[in-house]
């Protein structure tokens, strides 16, 4: 069945904003992990989620998203989310995601505050 | 869950083979379903999710691969009943972490185990039995806001 996943980043200024695209479960989790790891190694300290190609993610694509923030949490790096759909933030609150990242409505919002 | 059947109700079932993303098969019918007997769309976004991680449960820990599990959505008036059901080894409910906290996640190795919880947050019963002759069914219902509960 067609549920591809894709990342993409751009940097804006000293902020790492990555674009996670589509649905996120344990596939999707095996090339985010490896993609957050590389912004990090790269001396990435400022990390912003934009989850609005992402409508859906299950409980494995949770424990990939906890392993990320393992990995921030470890290199002392600053991790946002923007663009939550109201199921996908509703999950984050349920999960206790927003304990470690804040939630913003919009990326410009989220890179304001990352200012 | 032993409410009043009528002739408006109905009930469809639907058999998905044990592969991972064959939730999203499920997840679909359970949006036209709860769509056609009037959930708000918030509510069903509520029972696709509870229902996706239902069917990952019997998709992964049913350890029944090539085989098929079951999801029969029950329709009332008031309430959308759905079942999960598969053919593999089961599992003891009291076994499982029904509260998982993040903070007990992070810097362990196992960061899964929070489908149980999710069910039990986003619908409104759940029941865990043994399925017969072998497996697991996992028994939710979710009620309509503006119905009052039985």
């Amino acid at each position: 069945m067609a549920a591809d996943f894709s990342i993409e980043i751009q940097q804006k200024d000293d902020v790492s904003v990555l674009y996670p695209n589509g649905y996120i479960d344990f596939e999707a989790r095996q090339s985010m992990v490896p993609t957050f790891h590389d912004i990090l190694a790269k001396g990435g300290r400022k990390i912003l989620l934009n989850f609005s190609g992402v409508k859906k993610i299950n409980s494995m694509g949770i424990a990939g998203i906890l392993e990320l923030i393992e990995q921030a949490t470890k290199s002392s790096a600053v991790v946002k989310y923007s663009n939550l759909s109201r199921m996908n933030e509703k999950l984050f609150k349920m999960i206790g995601l927003t304990e470690y990242g804040t939630v913003h409505e919009s990326e410009d919002e989220a890179l304001k505050e990352f200012r | 869950m032993g409410d009043t059947w009528t002739e408006r109700d109905m009930s469809i079932r639907v058999e998905l083979p044990t592969v991972f993303k064959n939730e999203l098969v499920a997840e679909a019918v359970a949006r036209q379903v709860a769509e056609l007997s009037g959930f708000s769309e918030e509510e069903i976004e509520e029972i696709e999710t509870a229902l996706g991680e239902a069917c990952i449960n019997a998709i992964e820990y049913s350890k029944c691969f090539n085989d098929y599990f079951t999801v029969t959505f029950t329709a009332t008036e008031n309430f959308l009943q759905i079942s999960v059901e598969d053919k593999g080894e089961g599992f003891s409910p009291e076994e499982v972490d029904h509260n998982p906290t993040i903070s007990s996640k992070l810097n362990s190795e196992y960061k899964r185990g929070w489908g149980l919880m999710l069910i039990e947050q986003l619908m409104d019963e759940i029941q865990i039995s043994q399925a017969e002759p072998s497996g697991t069914k996992v028994e939710m219902k979710k009620y309509k806001s503006t119905a009052d509960q039985q």
